[in-house]
Parts: structure tokens; C-alpha cells; sequence
């Protein structure tokens, strides 16, 4: 797969499951 | 659609849209349920009374949708049965149009019930008003199901798709960027509006779900939630169908430009097609994908049928039990429409109709609600009048007000950032979306269809949509 697709793939992967992640820590805190 | 609007590029305008459109709005309709713990139009008529409309619209087009989308789940339970001995044979097109449904010449040449599809679609409603049998209660069980058993079979039809040869083809497709099309301003209102279609924002549901979270819940990080969680499920099913789409590009010798298929075709005539051609446990797979799609479905469905329920239930106070069967047989009833040989057509008239008007007309006067009016009633409002400021741009308008009660009840606090968002961005960019969908209507009829057919399947039921939620709004609230 071309490099740009890796990118398009990352970026999504990071905004997505990272916002998850994210959003789920900060309920765990609590 | 993903294809169609450059593939991996689509991803910039996907994510921004979703980030400056689709989050806002679902912390709008988040903040509006939690603040004042009722369904769509109750809580929309507290913005100003005539608002309860809008919220009785709202619901009527879920109605609308979830009867069709019943009569789809139906079809899923028929191809569920076939999957068991593959009936669906080598002409996988020829057994949909012409075995399954049985297709007839046109819109207005109905053909007859197919009796299979009423008998998926009864056990369809059975199952859904279980779902949703004694309300938020029931529901909080039954989506452990339906969320992870989907989410496990992704994972397993993702792990099959890329493992498949030829699916890096198909990811290519997915994926590598064609930035040119960023330039085009298509690109970017089939953003905007796949991000609407997908969070189910306009349909009232998100408001009637946030009146039943606890009092002290996260209201801006569950709207965050939410929708990374619903737009990285729709992330992932597309690794799933792209891979597989490059898995059959490899075996039928055809580019994958020319495999890629979109809606019904893709899940009833393509995959069944790339199910028959896998080398072992085909109809495990088969299984599988078909028991994904219902639990998908049954979540979409009880969502829909619990918003209009628990609406009718907070307004005139009838009995749960009452409503949910009410509500089941009347869609049922309505459905029978989609269930004749006219079926596909009519199917796909009214979710033309119901998705890009209903839904939009809810979405931009959602916004204005919120942005442009206030209640005379709020103590806040009448602080302002009391202190002498005749200036009507320092109005406080309930944006102010929701934004406000949001922060007050999250980790995350919203800025001004989501006031520009709701007053200006989302109404503009879905007006254009609206009048260029009413300039298109105007030059050809939806899909090469006849004016009549276009008519009936698309404005008229809009029409009586709204004559209906003029009467629900008018009916008199039992204490």
C-alpha cells in the first residue's frame, strides 16, 4: 500500500480510537 | 460513498465534519435531553412552545425511516436462512431482484405481498419491541448484545478480509488519497452529511436518550463518546468490505472500481457473491455477516421506536406496554408497503425523501432554536430585561444558557467554538445541502422515477408528517 494511504490510515486509527481512549480514561477517573 | 468522494482523502473532510458539525450537534442534543430530562418535543418545547413541533417532526420521520428499515432487517433474516445452504446460487443479482423480491416493472405496479418478507418482518417487530419491552431498563441489557456481538464479528470479518488475496487491492481503493477532490464542494457537503445520517442527529433520539442518563453523567464526553465510537465502528466495517470487495476484484479479474457497490446491492447481491467464493466454512461466514447486520439493525430500530414511544407515553400517559405495541403494528402495518413486489422502489423513494429533507429540515431548525430564541420564563432572560439593557444582540438566547449547563456538567468544558458551530456553520452548510437538493428535485424526479411515484413515496408523506405533528402537538398533556 502507497505511504499516503498509511497516513490517511494512522490519522484516522489516532482521532478515532485515541478519542475513545480517551473519552473512556477521563470516566475512569472519576 | 467513501470511493466516490476520493477515497482516503475522504477521511479530511469526514474527520472535520465530524469535529466542527456532528460532535456539536450531538452535545446540543445531549445538553437539551439532560437539562430538562424529556423526550424530543417536550424538551424542545422548552426552548419556546411551538418548538414541541418540531420535536413531534423529528420523531415521525424516525417513524418513517424505521418502517422501511424494519422490511430491510426482514430481508436480513431471509438471507440469514439461505446463508445455512448458500441458496442464493452463482447468479447472486438474479436471485435478489428476481427470485427474493420478485421485483415488478415500477413503483405503481405493486404485485402482491411476498408473504417470506412479512414473516421476517413480523419477527422483526417481535424482537425489537422485546428490545425495548420495558423501556430504558430492557435496553440497558439488550445492547451488550447487539454492541458486541457486531463488534466481534467485525473483527473477525476484518481479520478475513485482509488475510484474503487480492484485499490489498481493495484497501488501496479505501484508502490512498486523491487530494484533487478536496477542491470539489461535493466532496465536502457528502461529508457533512454522511456525519448527520450516521450520529442520528435530527431524529430526536439523542435528546430522549440523554433524559434517561443519570443526573450527574458527562454530558460532553458521552456526545465525544459516542460519536468516535460510532464513526470508528463505520471506519473498521469499511476495512471489512473493502478488503473483501479487492478479494473478489482478484477472483472475477475485474478492477475493483467495478465491484464497489453501495446500499442493498452491496449486502444482498456483492457480499453473498464474495460468501460463495471463499474457500472454507462460506456459510460460517455467511452467518456471521448476516447476524451482524440484524443486531446492527435491532440497535438502530429500538432506538428510533423507543424515542417515539417514551414521547407518547411522557405527553398523553399511556401505558408503556400500550405504546411499544401500538407503535410495532402500526409500523408493521405501514411497512406492508415495502414488503410487495413495488417494495425496493417505494424503500428507496421514501429514504431518499425522509434522509435528505426530514432530517435536514430537523438539523437546521434544531440550531436556530437553540441559537436564535429564548424564553421569556428563564430567570436569566428576565435578569437581562431587569437590569435596563435594551440591546437585543445581548440577549441571552439558550445557547448561552446550554453551553453553560453542559460545562457545568463535564470534564471537558465547550467554548464559543461550539456557539459558531451551532449558529452559523451547521445551518449554513446544511442550508446548502437542503436548497441544493430542492434545485435538483426541481430539475429531474428522484431517480428517473415518475412525478406521481416521487410524489406519493416522498412529498406527501412529508406533508402528512407535518399535519400529524401539528395534531400530536395540539393533543391535549395528561398530568
Amino acid at each position: 500500500m502507497p505511504v499516503s494511504a498509511w497516513i490517511m490510515f494512522s490519522v484516522a486509527v489516532l482521532i478515532l480510537f485515541g478519542g475513545i481512549v480517551m473519552c473512556l480514561l477521563k470516566i475512569k477517573k472519576k | 460513498m467513501c470511493y466516490e468522494n476520493g477515497g482516503g482523502a475522504f477521511l479530511i473532510p469526514y474527520l472535520v465534519a465530524l469535529l466542527t458539525s456532528g460532535i456539536p450537534l450531538m452535545i446540543l442534543e445531549f445538553s437539551l435531553g439532560h437539562k430538562y430530562y424529556k423526550p424530543a418535543p417536550a424538551a424542545l418545547g422548552h426552548i419556546k412552545k411551538g418548538f414541541e413541533m418540531l420535536g413531534w417532526f423529528a420523531l415521525l420521520i424516525g417513524f418513517g425511516i424505521v418502517t422501511y428499515y424494519a422490511v430491510v432487517m426482514s430481508w436480513c433474516f431471509n438471507y440469514l436462512g439461505y446463508s445455512f445452504n448458500l441458496a442464493w446460487g452463482q447468479d447472486t443479482q438474479s436471485f435478489f431482484f428476481n427470485q427474493f423480491l420478485q421485483i415488478s416493472e415500477s413503483p405503481l405496479h405493486l404485485g402482491g405481498i411476498q408473504w417470506l418478507i412479512v414473516l421476517g418482518l413480523v419477527l422483526t417487530w417481535i424482537f425489537v419491541i422485546a428490545a425495548i419491552w420495558k423501556g430504558p431498563k430492557t435496553v440497558g441489557k439488550v445492547v451488550y448484545f447487539t454492541v458486541i456481538i457486531p463488534w466481534l464479528i467485525l473483527i473477525v470479518l476484518v481479520v478475513r478480509g485482509v488475510t484474503l488475496p487480492g484485499a490489498i487491492e481493495g484497501l488501496k481503493f479505501y484508502l490512498t488519497p486523491r487530494f484533487g477532490a478536496l477542491l470539489d464542494y461535493r466532496v465536502w457537503l457528502a461529508a457533512y452529511s454522511q456525519v448527520f445520517f450516521s450520529l442520528t442527529i435530527g431524529f430526536g433520539v439523542q435528546i430522549t436518550y440523554a433524559s434517561f442518563l443519570q443526573k450527574e453523567s458527562d454530558v460532553v464526553n458521552n456526545a465525544f463518546l459516542v460519536s468516535f465510537a460510532n464513526n470508528a465502528t463505520s471506519f473498521v466495517g469499511g476495512l471489512a468490505v473493502f478488503s473483501t470487495l479487492g478479494y473478489y476484484a482478484h477472483q472475477s479479474g475485474l478492477p475493483v472500481s467495478e465491484v464497489v457497490k453501495s446500499g442493498p446491492q452491496l449486502a444482498f447481491v456483492t457480499y453473498p457473491t464474495i460468501i460463495s467464493m471463499l474457500p472454507v466454512a462460506a456459510s460460517v461466514f455467511g452467518i456471521l455477516f448476516f447476524v451482524m447486520l440484524l443486531t446492527l439493525g435491532i440497535d438502530s430500530a429500538f432506538s428510533l421506536v423507543e424515542a417515539g414511544a417514551a414521547s407518547i407515553i411522557d405527553k398523553f400517559k399511556i401505558k408503556r406496554i400500550h405504546a411499544n405495541i401500538g407503535f410495532g403494528v402500526l409500523a408493521l402495518v405501514v411497512g406492508l408497503i415495502f414488503t410487495t413486489k413495488a417494495g425496493l422502489y417505494w424503500l428507496d423513494i421514501v429514504d431518499y425523501f425522509m434522509n435528505n429533507y426530514g432530517l435536514l429540515v430537523v438539523g437546521i431548525l434544531q440550531c436556530f432554536a437553540v441559537a436564535y430564541f429564548y424564553s421569556h420564563k428563564d430567570a436569566d432572560v428576565q435578569r437581562h430585561f431587569d437590569s435596563g439593557d435594551k440591546s437585543i444582540f445581548s440577549i441571552p438566547t439558550k445557547i448561552v444558557e446550554l453551553r453553560q449547563y453542559a460545562n457545568s456538567k463535564s470534564d471537558f468544558t465547550i467554548g464559543r467554538w461550539w456557539d459558531f458551530s451551532v449558529k452559523y456553520l451547521t445551518p449554513i452548510v446544511v442550508g446548502i445541502l437542503f436548497i441544493t437538493n430542492i434545485y435538483n428535485r426541481f430539475m429531474t424526479s428522484y431517480g428517473g422515477y415518475s412525478r406521481l411515484a416521487e410524489f406519493l413515496g416522498g412529498w406527501l408523506i412529508l406533508i402528512v408528517f407535518i399535519v400529524v405533528a401539528v395534531m400530536l402537538y395540539r393533543g391535549k398533556r395528561r398530568e
